[in-house]
């Protein structure tokens, strides 16, 4: 860590004591999870959003380290900060690398506030880990863009303001030429429906997206045409790398030490307990050296895909030990212990983790690929 | 000087390859790896943490972890890791030689020497499964083979994070004088988790090879029998976690959190 982070980790701190006091345990049991604007619109005001962006666009001007120490603190703290995750982690990113100049000004500022939410349109109803197969269609009008087809799991699509989305503009001689990606906005474009689908808790967090004659301007298109699949890539190395892969369960866990610290562990239960620290030290230490990596200007594709996979497989793993130490069953509903609530909601949230941002066989795929075995 | 010296790095990575490529190791460990060790000594090596007004390098923990990832990672004969660590604990060369190490230094120096040997694992499997072919083509051409290399590259890759981690905790901070120190949990957490993928590691490892990889002819015996001693010496990973355990329950979420972040 660079000189100077301690006193930023202490501001955040600060910042996360006084700012997550009223926020009710089931919030903090989803963190990135759970959207909560007045939250991201008070951590846009203490400039904790868009740390790493340029100045000159309402950003904070400081390293990729450093941004990991907002990342990691708020995880820990199980802020709820998925209204601007997105946007904060790749959205804005990718608008920096390949937007124009116009759409920076438009658009980052707004950003680093808290007050835009952004959606990630990839995933389609037949085009799930074959993402090159997608065939939403984004056909030269005129004037812009006409767009059909359907997005599915896109999470945050009903109260987005924008979706930066993967369509396909033209027919190369392998799938992954012809697609280009695009910034939509979701609120004033006639022709998009959004649908939201529920989830095995009876949450609405994911959507299905349609697109029926949307017209979309010419600047809608973000980068290079039929470049969408290198710029896919690059994006998809910010999603997988980040503390949000192995630090999901975090209120979890604070919940688990917590209630071992007041009834006492035995040597078994220490050596369990010392097993998920070490895990997370070592995830951490490979999450940072990633960082490390984008912040001297790498795209380590292959070293995020470890993160991703290893780290999952951690975060899938603690409603299980927890269980596995404390006998007390999972319970929703105010009567319940915190610590039951939490796995309650961790329990029934884990299967997801395996499937955003990518399978692990996907992601293995992507690591034997890095190895020279495909 | 929180990183390796790179001048230093590649006259390592020079000097290994030219001594301790694959087909040379039988003849380098004959007579305890003599040949190997005085080259290493005419070279300095085992002076690297010496200070420079004693006459040494003068090299700092990165440099340390240089050399003894390198000695996993080419299962380098000897004991050069050993000797080459005393000064940097204030004996000198001669004094500590191979004589066991204080528990924290050990587990230190067997994190890095682990994460080594997991990475020439990897590219011992990954060459071989390139080589050999059933039903017609490489077995690395398999979806099934490729997700086993896979996953063994995760682990190695991980081990490799956590020790150099460790290392660079003992740059900044000292080698720890008790639990207290931030180093010291970087140890453990380098410890518990290089000891513990041990397994999966040659699990994979053996057994992507086949029967071949059983056999003394193949020369995978030079890594993964260091690597099964080496897990429970300077503890293991189940000492390392319990200790860590009880401090984090005792701790508390926030002070724990504060310890890893420290």
């Amino acid at each position: 860590m660079p000189e100077g982070t301690a006193a930023l980790r202490e501001a955040v701190r600060e910042f996360l004591d006084e700012a997550l006091r009223n926020v009710p345990i089931s919030e903090r049991a989803l963190s990135w999870d759970a959207c909560n604007p007045d939250f991201s619109r008070r951590m846009g005001e203490a400039g904790f959003i868009g740390l790493s962006f340029p100045v000159e666009y309402g950003g904070g001007g400081r390293s990729q380290l450093e941004r990991f120490v907002i990342l990691e603190e708020c995880l820990a703290a199980g802020a709820p900060t998925g209204f601007h995750w997105f946007a904060d982690r790749q959205s804005g990113p990718l608008i920096l690398r390949y937007g124009s100049e116009d759409l920076k000004r438009r658009i980052i500022p707004g950003i680093c506030r808290g007050e835009l939410c952004f959606c990630i349109g990839m995933s389609e109803p037949d085009s799930g880990s074959d993402l090159a197969s997608l065939r939403t269609r984004a056909t030269r009008t005129s004037s812009g863009w006409r767009v059909n087809g359907t997005k599915i799991w896109t999470t945050n699509a009903h109260r987005a303001h924008y979706m930066i989305a993967l369509f396909r503009t033209g027919e190369g001689q392998r799938r992954h030429e012809g697609l280009s990606q695009f910034l939509v906005d979701l609120r004033n474009t006639p022709g998009i429906r959004i649908a939201p689908i529920r989830d095995i808790a009876g949450r609405e967090h994911f959507n299905e997206v349609h697109f029926e004659d949307a017209l979309l301007a010419e600047d809608a298109l973000i980068g290079v045409e039929n470049n969408g699949w290198a710029q896919v890539t690059e994006e998809l190395g910010l999603e997988r790398s980040g503390p949000e892969r192995y630090l999901s369960c975090q209120a979890l866990f604070n919940e688990l030490l917590r209630l071992l610290g007041e009834r006492g562990a035995d040597g078994a239960a220490a050596v369990a307990v010392g097993r998920i620290v070490a895990q997370l030290g070592a995830l951490r230490a490979m999450s940072l050296s990633v960082a490390a990596m984008l912040e001297s200007g790498g795209s380590p594709a292959l070293e995020a895909a470890m993160v991703k996979d290893m780290g999952t497989r951690f975060e899938q793993s603690l409603p299980r030990l927890a269980q596995e130490l404390i006998d007390l069953p999972p319970l929703g509903g105010d009567d319940a212990l915190p610590y039951q609530q939490v796995l309650h909601l961790t329990t029934l949230l884990a299967p997801s983790f395996s499937l955003r941002g990518g399978s692990g066989e996907i992601l293995r795929g992507i690591i034997a690929r890095g190895l020279g075995l495909r | 000087m929180m990183r390796a010296d790179p001048l230093l790095v590649e006259t390592v990575e020079r000097m290994f390859a030219e001594n301790l490529a694959p087909d040379m190791l039988d003849e380098a460990h004959r007579n305890g790896g003599e040949q190997f060790m005085a080259l290493a000594r005419e070279m300095g090596l085992d002076a690297v943490m010496v200070p420079q007004e004693q006459g040494g390098y003068g090299g700092g923990w990165p440099d340390a972890f240089v050399i003894a990832e390198a000695c996993g990672r080419y299962a380098a004969p000897g004991d050069l890791p050993e000797i080459m660590i005393w000064p940097a604990l204030g004996a000198a060369v001669e004094e500590g030689g191979s004589a066991a190490l204080p528990r924290l230094a050990g587990a230190l120096l067997r994190s890095a020497q682990m994460a080594g040997a997991a990475q020439g694992l990897v590219e011992r499997s990954v060459a071989y499964c390139g080589e050999r072919e059933q039903f017609g083509r490489p077995i690395a051409k398999f979806q099934a083979v490729q997700q086993q290399l896979a996953e063994l590259a995760g682990y190695a890759a991980c081990m490799q994070a956590a020790s150099q981690q460790a290392f660079a905790a003992v740059q900044k901070h000292g080698m720890p004088e008790s639990a207290d120190s931030p180093a010291w949990l970087a140890i453990a957490v380098a410890k518990c988790r290089c000891s513990e993928l041990v397994h999966p590691v040659t699990q994979i490892a053996h057994g992507v090879h086949g029967a071949i990889g059983f056999t003394e002819e193949m020369g995978l015996q030079y890594f993964s029998l260091p690597l099964w001693s080496w897990r429970a010496e300077y503890g293991r990973d189940t000492d390392w976690a319990e200790a860590v355990g009880r401090r984090a329950i005792a701790a508390g979420p926030a002070a724990a959190w504060a310890a890893i972040t420290a």
